[in-house]
């Protein structure tokens, strides 16, 4: 009797590190699938912006110029692998960008598809979640490849 | 002789937990594992500034000196890189002279190679004789890019050739005129 509750006991912890191992699996991820892409543009006499909605158009205001070229938004997958998960979504204020000779522009107005908070679907247990953003560009801003950096964060509830 | 018989039953419980997750999906998990969960990811963002396009005209489009003893015709001046490569006539028209010339722009843009430059051309452009109101017509613009160097912010060249239509007859003189190209450069 007492040799068979000791059994027991070792096949019970072991158990419990499968699902210990399983937790941590669970928790939510997000891959990421593209970075956000401005493309070409030429800066004018007076400042303006380029806007990457979260559906990848891209938009222009102010001296700014926008030329052909690849744009994007920035695209994740969230995953919630123990079921369909609400989550809420964490984007940056604001970024900067920095070319090769050490100039600047600002990244702000991020926004997202979804926007504010989602849920993976209940079927994939994922979601795609797209990030866009206006890119700040000074008067007469210098020429060159300009990048940088932002973190995205995604909250399940 | 109570904690022995409380011990069974509690390592019961953890097995159906187990068993549960593959069969019955996550539902059973959730009392176990229902954490709040974060997961970040940097990403990275870009732009290319390229500076603004200049584009300068080097060469005037010069169909040099034709005579016109045998009817309607045409002048053509091809746009080749050597942009006094090429002359033709067709019909009546004889050419006179040796002077001539396809047209010639720099185009330049800094911070940025200009190898890949989309040309623009007019449809027709209308000569006018100075001095005088007969017109001729400039048609089948045609352009050639010469690229001038492979580096960034160096300039490439646009070379602009056309066909101008000679009536029969015309009255003599120096016949000018104006045309547009529009330039894109990548």
């Amino acid at each position: 009797m007492r040799g068979s509750l000791q059994a027991f006991r070792f096949a019970a912890s072991a158990l419990l590190l499968a699902g210990l191992a399983s937790s941590a699996e669970g928790a939510i991820s997000l891959t990421k699938n593209a970075d956000l892409a401005f493309g070409d543009l030429t800066s004018g006499a007076t400042a303006g912006t380029v806007r990457i909605a979260p559906n990848g158009n891209r938009t222009r205001t102010g001296g700014v110029t926008l030329l052909a070229s690849p744009v994007g938004a920035a695209s994740f997958t969230v995953s919630t692998p123990t079921g369909s998960r609400n989550y809420t979504i964490v984007l940056p204020g604001s970024a900067t960008l920095t070319s090769g000779g050490g100039f600047t522009m600002t990244v702000n107005a991020f926004t997202s598809t979804p926007s504010g908070s989602g849920k993976t679907n209940g079927g994939t247990l994922q979601q795609t979640l797209t990030v866009g953003a206006t890119l700040q560009v000074g008067a007469n801003q210098r020429p060159g490849t300009y990048s940088g950096t932002f973190l995205v964060t995604v909250n399940q509830n | 002789m109570n904690s022995a018989r409380r011990r069974p039953a509690a390592l019961a419980a953890f097995l159906a937990l187990v068993v549960a997750p593959g069969a019955v999906g996550d539902s059973v998990f959730t009392p176990v594992d229902a954490p709040k969960s974060t997961a970040s990811l940097v990403a990275s963002a870009s732009a290319r500034v390229v500076g603004a396009l200049a584009i300068q005209k080097v060469q005037d489009l010069e169909f040099g000196d034709v005579r016109v003893p045998g009817g309607a015709g045409s002048v053509t001046v091809r746009a080749a890189s050597d942009v006094t490569a090429a002359r033709t006539s067709a019909g009546g028209v004889v050419l006179a002279g040796t002077t001539f010339s396809a047209a010639r722009f720099s185009v330049a843009r800094s911070g940025a190679d200009v190898s890949r430059v989309e040309v623009t051309l007019p449809a027709r452009a209308i000569l006018s004789r100075v001095g005088g109101g007969e017109t001729v017509t400039a048609e089948n613009f045609a352009s050639t890019v010469v690229p001038e160097c492979a580096q960034a912010s160096c300039p490439a060249s646009v070379v602009v050739g056309a066909t101008v239509r000679v009536p029969a007859s015309p009255v003599a003189g120096r016949y000018v005129g104006t045309f547009t190209v529009t330039v894109n450069a990548f």
